[in-house]
């Protein structure tokens, strides 16, 4: 096995690599500049941050959208990743501007306008290592040996970090990137440090460095600027109604220095975001609208059977040596050269025809279908009718395949492959188990039950039953399926049945075939 | 007979609470998250104990070190009814009978003898950490 730190170094190598040819110099233009959005209307830009705009790196965020394949099913999400990017540097400066006045009144530099300014190159910069359809090809490439050795268990530096802030770590921190910024302070006054950019990206702040701890919240925490554009813009271009309280957030978000004591087990000072009691109704909005937001679009089922094709095409690719783009995937970095566009693109222009066929599938929508849902109603435990043991089961089956890692999904799915009699390709049946809703980081919020002088700090799950809504969800709406070609499902469904069925001991019943078109000939 | 079929964090959680019920003499305890992920975090990092972590991640970037591996399996442990969470405030979890008897009958055999020796150990630090409810009846 490779020595870790080799890994790691290589990896740093191959995304320093692509810094180098996404960057180059900047070009600052001689004034300001003024961007409007759908969303929030008109803001501007400083020179400094158009310099960064229109660098190759942001540009190509124009070419990822936003919630992946979505647009298949909400025609009108095709929002994109860029949109999203200024999104996020909006509503930083609106959250920071709130807490630099609120606290200048009280004669107090908690939040300097200096600090504001470097927040505002964090909020461009955050999501600019995302790969083809965001999460989608995360989830491949976090599985890759170099990438689990960072990130998983006792991870080298990154354990518990998400891949693509592993990369946005390796770029900011590279050399490439680092001559950026030098070039820019020959043209703009600026005190802009690539490593505290990416200690507020990843969130370290918070450990680093405690009492500045509340700026990394901005764009890393509960009820950051990042998760405040996407639930407004998700739920626009999808025509979710969803809303939260966005006035009142920024009027009741307080700044205070939590130290042990204040709360059980903290264990040094450090200044935090607090809600003040009066904004705990826009949490909960916040939750609620990303409550909506996953059982509606995240979850939709014809969304995640886009997800399966295209994890389909990567698996391949990886395990048969084709290139995608011109490019061969090796590393976790490979996918920093693809786009969206770039993918899709290659349905067209790929020699291989298997390729060509699965991308074409996509393009065209001609879209993997349901050949068995998983759900609470949707199967027995066999012998167990008579007590509650059997919903006992249900549950803790239902959870143990949210566990499954994406190398076991896949045997069970080449499982079921070969007991249908192997039609078509074993990439075309795919096993989906979505994990639930996020919910821990609202629930350690604090509120402060205080005053603004002399602050009691309660964490916010005491105010509202989160944990309980997330269980709800996994309860009543969680759904889990086996995909595959449309021509397919007649052989795959039954044999899904059996495979799963035989597996984890459970009897599927009529609520976990319905849903499914086993007629579908196409 | 022991078998050595890999320990999977729920295993570990199941074997503890169990142990941990024979030991605090009630059936509840304080749910106290950020406490329960910190001590799991450094019981990751005892030779002794440290085997039994193997699969669990932990993000250390927040005041405490937080491991969503641990809290899908107190969840999945919920949901199942294997651990309840006492309403309306939710102050306390309860380990129910059911778990105990999942361990005798499932999860025991997959822990070879020292590890098993390592879980009480770790029960009876666990037990010196938490609060305890000992009004609640033992048996329910």
């Amino acid at each position: 096995m490779s020595d870790p730190t080799d890994s790691a170094t290589q990896l740093a190598r191959d995304v320093a690599k692509f810094a180098d040819q996404y960057l180059g110099k900047p070009q600052v233009p001689r004034t300001p500049k003024v961007i409007h959005d759908a969303l929030w209307g008109t803001q501007r830009l400083h020179r400094h941050e158009v310099a960064l705009v229109d660098t190759p790196l942001f540009q190509r965020l124009r070419r990822l959208h936003q919630t992946g394949f979505s647009y298949l099913t909400y025609p009108s999400t095709t929002h994109t990743r860029f949109e999203h990017s200024l999104g996020v540097l909006y509503q930083t400066e609106k959250l920071a501007r709130a807490l630099h006045d609120k606290y200048s009144e009280l004669n107090s530099d908690v939040v300097s306008l200096d600090r504001i300014r470097q927040l505002r190159v964090a909020a461009l910069l955050h999501d600019c290592s995302h790969g083809p359809f965001s999460h989608t090809s995360e989830e491949i490439y976090s599985t890759f040996p170099e990438m689990q050795e960072l990130i998983g268990p006792r991870g080298k530096g990154f354990e518990g970090s998400s891949a693509s802030e592993v990369l946005a770590y390796f770029i900011l921190n590279s050399e490439p990137f680092k001559e950026f910024i030098e070039g820019l302070k020959e043209h703009v006054a600026l005190d802009l440090n690539p490593r505290w950019l990416s200690s507020v990206i990843l969130g370290n702040l918070k450990k680093d460095d405690p009492l500045n701890a509340h700026y990394a919240e901005i764009l890393n925490g509960p009820f950051d600027a990042d998760k405040l554009d996407y639930i407004f813009r998700d739920g626009h271009y999808s025509g979710l109604p969803l809303g939260v309280d966005l006035d009142r957030l920024w009027l009741a978000t307080e700044i205070h220095t939590v130290k042990p004591g204040d709360v059980p087990d903290f264990p040094k000072p450090m200044r935090r975001l607090v809600m003040a009691r009066s904004g705990i109704n826009s949490l909960e909005q916040i939750f609620s609208a990303r409550m909506n937001l996953t059982a509606s679009l995240y979850h939709h089922h014809k969304i995640r059977a886009c997800d399966c094709m295209l994890k389909a095409v990567f698996l391949y690719c990886r395990e048969n040596g084709v290139k995608l783009c011109g490019r061969r995937i090796d590393t976790a970095a490979d996918f920093l050269h693809f786009t969206d566009v770039g993918i899709l693109s290659e349905a067209e222009r790929t020699k291989d025809p298997n390729v060509r066929e699965m991308l074409s599938n996509i393009v065209d929508r001609r879209l993997f279908k349901r050949a068995l849902v998983i759900s609470m109603n949707g199967f027995e435990r066999p012998g167990s009718e008579q007590d509650d043991a059997e919903s006992k089961e249900k549950y803790n089956l239902v959870h143990k395949l949210i566990g499954t890692t994406l190398a076991e999904q896949r045997k069970l799915a080449v499982a079921i492959w070969e007991a249908a009699g192997k039609p078509g390709r074993k990439e075309e049946v795919w096993l989906d188990f979505p994990k639930g809703v996020k919910s821990k980081d609202l629930a350690i919020t604090f509120v402060n039950v205080g005053h603004m002088d002399t602050p009691m700090f309660r964490t916010l799950e005491k105010f509202i039953p989160i944990e309980q809504w997330t269980k709800q969800y996994l309860l009543q709406k969680w759904r889990g399926h086996v995909f595959c070609k449309p021509e397919h499902v007649a052989k795959i469904s039954p044999a899904a049945n059996d495979v799963l069925g035989k597996i984890y001991n459970i009897k599927f019943n009529e609520y976990a075939f319905t849903p499914c078109d086993l007629d579908a000939q196409r | 007979m022991t078998t050595a079929e890999t320990i999977r964090p729920e295993d570990v959680v199941v074997g503890l609470l169990a142990e941990v019920k024979q030991r605090m003499g009630s059936d509840r305890f304080e749910a106290d998250p950020v406490g329960m992920h910190t001590r799991f975090f450094e019981w990751r990092d005892r030779p002794e104990f440290s085997n039994l972590f193997d699969l669990f991640v932990f993000d250390t970037r927040d005041y405490f070190p937080y491991s969503e591996t641990l809290d899908r399996v107190l969840d999945g442990l919920q949901l199942a009814g294997y651990l309840e969470r006492t309403n309306p405030r939710g102050t306390y979890y309860v380990i129910t009978q059911a778990l105990e008897n999942l361990f005798e009958s499932n999860v025991k055999s997959r822990f070879e003898g020292p590890q098993l020796k390592a879980l009480e150990a770790l029960a009876g630090k666990f037990v010196q950490g938490i609060k305890t409810d000992r009004r609640a009846p033992v048996k329910r």
